[in-house]
């Protein structure tokens, strides 16, 4: 049971959550989805610098919040782009009345 | 100390289990809001992750940022652009989607067996309280990318307004 809770098992969850996100990307036809496996990709990537920092071995003093540092700055980036992405497809949604990208196939519209 | 570390893997456990399942149903969710709910339990579940591992305020900052701000966007995305007038059902699972999620498997068993054949040296810090320390980090050593990342922001939130605006020149 204490081997439970081990880098592996971290690694396996991020790499998991990465893949759920790709197949999101790529199968799904609505953009707003898209957008949600943008989120899970990100997270997966915050997860990993998060277990890589408290397992990490010799650590010196004063690097050792680094990899929470940069998790912060992937959420924020992720924050950043979820506000960017909306608004694009706000003003898409104006010019086509739908979200799926099928459908949205001129530009100058 | 030994009860310690079984209560910590059952809560680990458990919170692996929320994240992986609700993500799972992520893919076969059709209606959005349910999909944006079920990423909500995802996010929830990265940070207990987080706080098992020692990182109270990104857990903290997490839940705020992403369980409250993000998702609340994305869910105010929906509600704007769904059509009150139903275009057609939703697009069946066609073959291409499981072509995808057979390959999508195929990579994460390459990845899994990556992750066991590294040999890792680990060895566990201590846990303390991060805040005051990330605090300080920031204000010393990532001070740049501290103000970067600000300069980002902004840029990002006027460049949304400019897009989302009506426009102005149109009579």
């Amino acid at each position: 049971m204490n081997q439970l809770f081990c880098l592996e098992s971290y690694l396996v969850i991020s790499s998991f959550l990465f893949v759920i996100g790709l197949i999101i990307v790529l199968t799904k036809n609505n953009a707003i989805q898209i957008i949600i496996g943008i989120e899970l990709i990100f997270n997966a990537a915050a997860l990993n610098f998060v277990a890589f920092s408290y397992f990490r071995p010799h650590v010196t003093e004063g690097m050792q919040l680094s990899g929470q540092i940069f998790a912060i700055f992937v959420i924020v980036i992720a924050a950043a782009d979820a506000c960017a992405a909306l608004a694009i497809i706000l003003s898409l949604f104006r010019v086509f009345k739908t979200t799926r990208i099928q459908n949205i196939n001129r530009l100058r519209g | 100390m030994d009860l310690l570390h079984e209560i910590r893997s059952m809560i680990f456990l458990a919170a692996g289990f929320m994240t992986i399942l609700s993500a799972v149903m992520i893919i076969f969710f059709d209606h959005l809001l349910h999909a944006a709910i079920s990423l909500f339990f995802t996010l929830i579940g990265i940070a207990l992750l987080y706080i098992l591992l020692g990182a109270d305020f990104l857990g903290v900052s997490q839940v705020l940022i992403y369980a409250g701000g993000v998702l609340v966007l994305i869910i105010f995305g929906i509600f704007l652009t769904t059509p009150f007038v139903d275009d057609g059902r939703e697009v069946r699972k066609s073959f291409s989607t499981w072509v995808t999620i057979f390959f999508g498997f195929l990579l994460f068993r390459l990845l899994y067996r990556l992750i066991h054949h590294v040999p890792w040296v680990i060895e566990e810090q201590k846990v303390s309280p991060t805040t005051k320390r990330i605090g300080e980090m920031f204000l010393s050593e990532y001070l740049l990318p501290f103000e970067l990342i600000s300069f980002i922001l902004l840029f990002v939130l006027i460049g949304s307004i400019l897009i989302i605006r009506k426009d102005l020149r149109k009579p």
